[in-house]
């Protein structure tokens, strides 16, 4: 019975000393390199558009900048925006994983019209 | 030389088999405790240590209550911490299947109650999300349901799941002082004038 608890505390007290699982990570890249980019999660755009505020611009409260070829650890459906010094623009949306990886994506921000599920 | 009596050699013999079969059945266990490590509440994440403090706790109760009591009350008890235990199992199952939401990488998240105000006008599926409307904002439970919803879902997992364990270490417990009991009986000498002592 003694062995059976010791053995049986050791074996529920194992997962807790396993390392932290890899994430995957997405880093971005403007190009041109002149314009700016910031990306928000899909559910505040969708509740931006239910409280009738556009939710392209800063007035939806939630946009995050982006910082070219620094990478995050993101999870889940986002939106995303960039805008260049001649006025054009690009509007997109990106999916990151759920499985732990080990991987680095790269989304590149280049002038487009909007394109995937953030219209 | 042994000056132990005739037969006594053979005795050791059996008890030595008994207890390398012992620690073969208590090995064989090492997959079933591992295995918890997927079933237990994904909250608190120290819910091993509260599991195993449980199951110390839950040990010296039973060893309290199950020393010296009669064959009969220990039964009594065994039923009871058996009822515990099944009630407990199926509470934890029921909540787990509609509480908890893994997501393809094994990560595991408790959905609340009731979504908050938003969340109730852009989703149908209010308060049963799953994982294609949590994606929408990082997996994040506590940005689609009330707090107090998440904290209720939460506790009631935490108590469903302790009441199943507390009960599983007390019928183990008890079985064990049972059987211990009635050892002590039919070891006990049998003249009525003589107190049986059990335990």
């Amino acid at each position: 019975m003694k062995s059976l608890l010791r053995i049986g505390l050791a074996a529920l007290a194992l997962p807790l000393l396993a390392p932290p699982a890899a994430a995957d990570t997405i880093s971005f890249t403007i190009r041109p390199d002149n314009g700016t980019a910031r990306f928000i999660s899909r559910r505040t755009f969708g509740a931006c558009r239910l409280r009738n505020i556009d939710p392209w611009t800063e007035q939806c409260s939630g946009w995050r900048p982006v910082v070219g070829g620094q990478p995050l650890s993101l999870r889940g459906q986002f939106c995303i925006y960039g805008e260049w010094d001649d006025h054009r623009t690009h509007r997109g949306s990106f999916e990151m994983p759920t499985t732990s990886g080990d991987r680095n994506i790269n989304y590149p921000v280049v002038p487009r019209e909007a394109k995937g599920v953030c219209t | 030389m042994s000056d132990d009596p005739p037969g006594a050699e053979k005795d050791n013999y059996f008890s030595e088999i008994l207890k390398v079969l012992a620690f073969g059945a208590t090995v064989a266990t090492i997959p079933l405790f591992a295995s918890m490590e997927n079933l237990q509440p994904p909250w608190p994440t120290a819910v091993a240590y509260v599991s195993a403090a449980l199951i110390v706790v839950g040990a010296l109760i039973a060893r309290e209550f199950g020393a010296g009591a009669s064959s009969a009350a220990l039964r009594r008890l065994l039923l009871l911490a058996s009822t515990l235990t099944v009630v407990g199992l199926f509470a934890y199952l029921y909540l787990y299947a509609t509480l908890v939401l893994t997501l393809e990488g094994g990560d595991r998240l408790i959905l609340g109650y009731a979504c908050n105000n938003e969340a109730q006008q852009m989703y149908e599926r209010c308060p049963h999300l799953t994982a294609v409307e949590l994606s929408e904002d990082e997996y994040d439970p506590e940005r689609f349901y009330t707090l107090e919803s998440l904290t209720a879902a939460k506790l009631s997992l935490v108590a469903a799941w302790i009441t199943f364990m507390a009960g599983l270490v007390a019928v183990v417990g008890w079985a064990i002082a049972g059987v211990k009991a009635k050892k002590a009986a039919a070891a006990a000498p049998t003249n009525p004038a003589e107190p049986v002592k059990e335990g």
